[in-house]
């Protein structure tokens, strides 16, 4: 999405500054303070239900930073409500449509563009003008995906990028494989060359050790695209452009990659209905160089911290010269926290405040995710010597976050997305070849684009 | 009441006097029924008829469950379904196959185990209780064991077969198995049904089959002669719910398989639901719900037609 020129001006209003961490003191002090400690009189106190999918650990970290907002914003009382991934589309549907949501909802990048374009959810743009807030602290990658039609509805929490950009390797089945531990592949023929080696595959064909995870589906498809210097729609993002010669080209590179190193499609089904969900395959030994986004940093630490392993950017096709390493910021990944629209506007306001809290100020925004090792969208917070301190990789992901570009998306994203799956999946079982899938999809989806500019005329 | 005479004889001959209106706890009881049910009524109207009702409206709308626009677009979903909509008839083709395979399967399976644990054994109540088990293991919990069954390389179901020599079937990734794969793990269940056929068969009087033993009749000419006929009522009920249940089979392609590969495993509902709630279409939605409702109930009332030929309630 191009930047409208309403975030322009917001932009450049303000002049970028350095913000000094705030956290110690206040996660200190917060998880010592009861949830809901509002100091008000119940008469004048309002209260905020904040819905979220930080669960586990997080919550403790969350009601920390809630806490400390009662303190600050005496007459807010803020419930944390996490809830459960199971059928969270339905979930979050229901509760906006019924009438009664919750007064902020953490929201996918995707539900924030459909739910806006829906008129469902009520724009910020004038609480960050009132309250001056400087959007150049965030990577512009990470703001522009909270915007539709020049109108920002969220701000970001966590990044939407470091998503497709990175990958973690084993150095150990480097070494083992006769490859240099220390150059991960930068190109889709050195990545070749190294899945090549790194692979082992059992005598029947099936795949022992994954040399390179390989991802079909329409999010995994779009970030090598972006690295073959294609893109998804065009600028103005009524025309689908993923149906190009990169397009093309992209899909045959993937399809030959798994029928030259896993024998298929089928196979790699196989090797991966062998891990459940959570189960990290890198750390356990059967896949060698995996694309992951940053939380991979936690997982290490918490299933295996002396794993001995290594990080590079995702290989892009050299073979292309205007393809170079990128990543894709917001297009299957991406937060925010949305008010809903129709609140009352005392209640809308203190809604606002907690959404700038966890999404902006130092004391909630950074130190949430400094808490949990992973950079933040506002890009001052990741200068601090904490991440640098404690990993040792922290260099590749400001990289990887510098390198992001932002994709726009349209409210029928879904449906779009699972065309182009679908599609990728024929490809992938050998039921119509690159070309075909690529223009079956890019039919298909341009049906949708033109149906819904069709109803905005 | 206006036909009673203002007075009246008692058989002793007696006089007295008729009332001239009817006390007013004689008409409250009229209505006390309805008290008593309301709190069904209520439940049933709010939950079930009202959004069944506006189901069928909205399937001639364009509603949008974010913005609540809701524009009358006529018949438009439904030719849609029928003309426009390619995940449509994959999707009924897929419901009809595990319609057609489980439903069947179940009925045997349910009733043939019942049969079995019918039968005096030792700790015969300690099997009911195994094989009803697996029917109060939430959905979920039995999904995810099952993936580890079908597992291609290591699952359990590909190992017992490996052992007679059947080469590794891919259950869950590939086209031509997924289905059949979810009708397996449907036959986890049956103990519910199982139950009720237990229930039925013990209901069947014993004198039958003792007169059936002084008339040398064998184990299966009884079968088939005296517990068969006598349970069609149970097996009719069973096939009724086992229809209405396998139309709307949605748990285990939503955890598994999510619809594939290939769309394999894309059932009705699967369809129905992404619908709904990924692409916020809740009008098209609606129609489907109404037409899958409309099917269901065709199918019902053949097979409640068809009872009277193969139904026995005596």
């Amino acid at each position: 999405m191009t930047i409208s020129e309403h975030h322009k001006r917001l932009l450049d209003r303000h002049t970028s500054r350095r913000r000094i961490l705030k956290t110690g003191a206040a996660l200190g002090i917060a998880p010592m303070l009861p949830v809901g400690a509002a100091t008000t009189r119940a008469q004048e106190q309002i209260t905020i239900d904040y819905w979220n999918w930080w669960d586990v650990y997080r919550v403790e970290l969350m009601d920390g930073i809630i806490a400390q907002f009662q303190i600050d914003n005496p007459g807010i009382v803020v419930n944390n409500v996490p809830q459960t991934w199971d059928r969270r589309d339905e979930v979050v549907t229901t509760a906006l449509s019924g009438g009664e949501p919750p007064e902020v909802i953490m929201a996918s990048r995707q539900e924030i563009v459909r739910f806006a374009d829906a008129g469902a959810v009520a724009p910020i743009s004038k609480y960050v003008e009132a309250d001056a807030i400087d959007l150049t602290r965030y990577y512009d990658s990470e703001i522009a995906s909270m915007w539709w039609k020049d109108q920002i509805y969220s701000l970001p929490m966590p990044t939407a990028g470091g998503e497709t950009g990175l990958t973690f390797y084993s150095k150990d089945q480097f070494t083992a494989a006769g490859l240099d531990p220390e150059t991960p592949p930068t190109t889709w023929a050195e990545l070749d060359t190294a899945a090549a080696a790194l692979t082992k595959r059992t005598e029947d064909g099936a795949i022992d050790v994954m040399g390179a995870s390989l991802d079909f589906s329409a999010g995994g498809y779009l970030a090598n695209l972006y690295v073959n210097a294609g893109t998804l729609y065009s600028e103005d993002l009524r025309t689908v452009a993923f149906n190009s010669e990169q397009g093309v080209q992209t899909l045959q590179w993937m399809l030959d990659f798994a029928e030259n190193h896993y024998g298929g499609y089928q196979n790699m089904l196989d090797f991966d209905l062998q891990f459940t969900e959570g189960q990290q395959p890198l750390l356990m030994g059967p896949v060698a160089h995996q694309y992951q986004n940053v939380s991979m940093f936690f997982h290490i630490e918490q299933n295996d911290p002396g794993f001995n392993y290594g990080v590079g950017y995702r290989p892009y096709n050299s073979d292309n010269p205007n393809a170079k390493f990128q990543g894709v910021a917001g297009l299957t990944f991406g937060w925010g926290y949305i008010i809903p629209s129709g609140l009352d506007p005392a209640v809308e306001e203190a809604a606002w405040k907690f959404v700038k809290r966890i999404t902006y100020e130092d004391v909630g925004a950074c130190s949430f995710m400094q808490s949990q090792l992973r950079p933040s969208p506002l890009q001052d917070c990741n200068s601090s010597t904490v991440f640098s301190e404690s990993n040792p990789h922290w260099d590749k992901v400001l990289g990887a976050l510098e390198s992001d570009v932002p994709v726009g998306i349209v409210p029928p994203q879904s449906q779009v997305f699972s065309v182009l799956t679908e599609y990728l999946e024929l490809a992938a079982f050998g039921e119509v070849d690159a070309q075909g899938a690529i223009d079956e999809a890019a039919a298909e989806s341009q049906a949708m684009l033109d149906e819904y500019w069709g109803t905005q005329a | 009441m206006s036909g009673l005479p203002v007075t009246d004889r008692t058989y002793s001959g007696a006089a007295i006097a008729a009332p001239t209106r009817t006390p007013l706890t004689w008409r409250i009881r009229k209505y006390l029924g309805f008290v008593f049910i309301s709190p069904w009524l209520i439940a049933f109207l709010a939950f079930d008829l009202i959004p069944t009702a506006s189901a069928f409206w909205y399937s001639f709308t364009d509603w949008n469950v974010i913005s609540g626009s809701s524009n009358w677009v006529g018949t438009a979903n439904y030719r849609e379904m029928i003309e426009g909509d390619r995940l449509f008839w994959p999707s009924v083709r897929n419901t009809l196959y595990y319609v057609g395979v489980s439903v069947p399967l179940g009925i045997v399976a349910g009733f043939f185990l019942a049969l079995l644990l019918n039968t005096k054994i030792r700790f015969q109540g300690a099997y009911r209780t195994l094989f009803y088990l697996p029917a109060v293991v939430p959905t979920v919990a039995a999904t995810l064991l099952w993936i580890w069954v079908f597992d291609t390389r290591n699952g359990l179901l590909n190992r017992a077969l490996g052992v007679v020599g059947v080469d590794p079937i891919r259950w869950l990734t590939s086209p031509d198995y997924s289905k059949q794969a979810l009708i397996i793990m449907s036959l986890w269940s049956i103990g519910g049904s199982m139950v009720i056929y237990l229930a039925g068969l013990q209901s069947i009087p014993e004198d039958l089959y003792e007169a059936a033993d002084v008339d040398g009749a064998s184990w299966l000419s009884k079968t088939f002669r005296i517990t068969i006929p006598l349970m069609t009522p149970t097996i009719f009920f069973n096939l009724l719910l086992g229809i209405i249940g396998s139309f709307q089979v949605f748990n285990a392609a939503f955890i598994m398989t999510g619809g594939g590969p290939v769309n394999s495993t894309r059932f009705y509902m699967l369809h129905l639901y992404e619908t709904a709630f990924q692409d916020s279409r809740m009008g098209y939605a609606c129609a489907m719900a109404v037409a899958l409702f409309m099917v269901v109930l065709a199918v019902t009332l053949f097979v409640n037609w068809s009872s009277k030929r193969w139904v026995f309630y005596s």
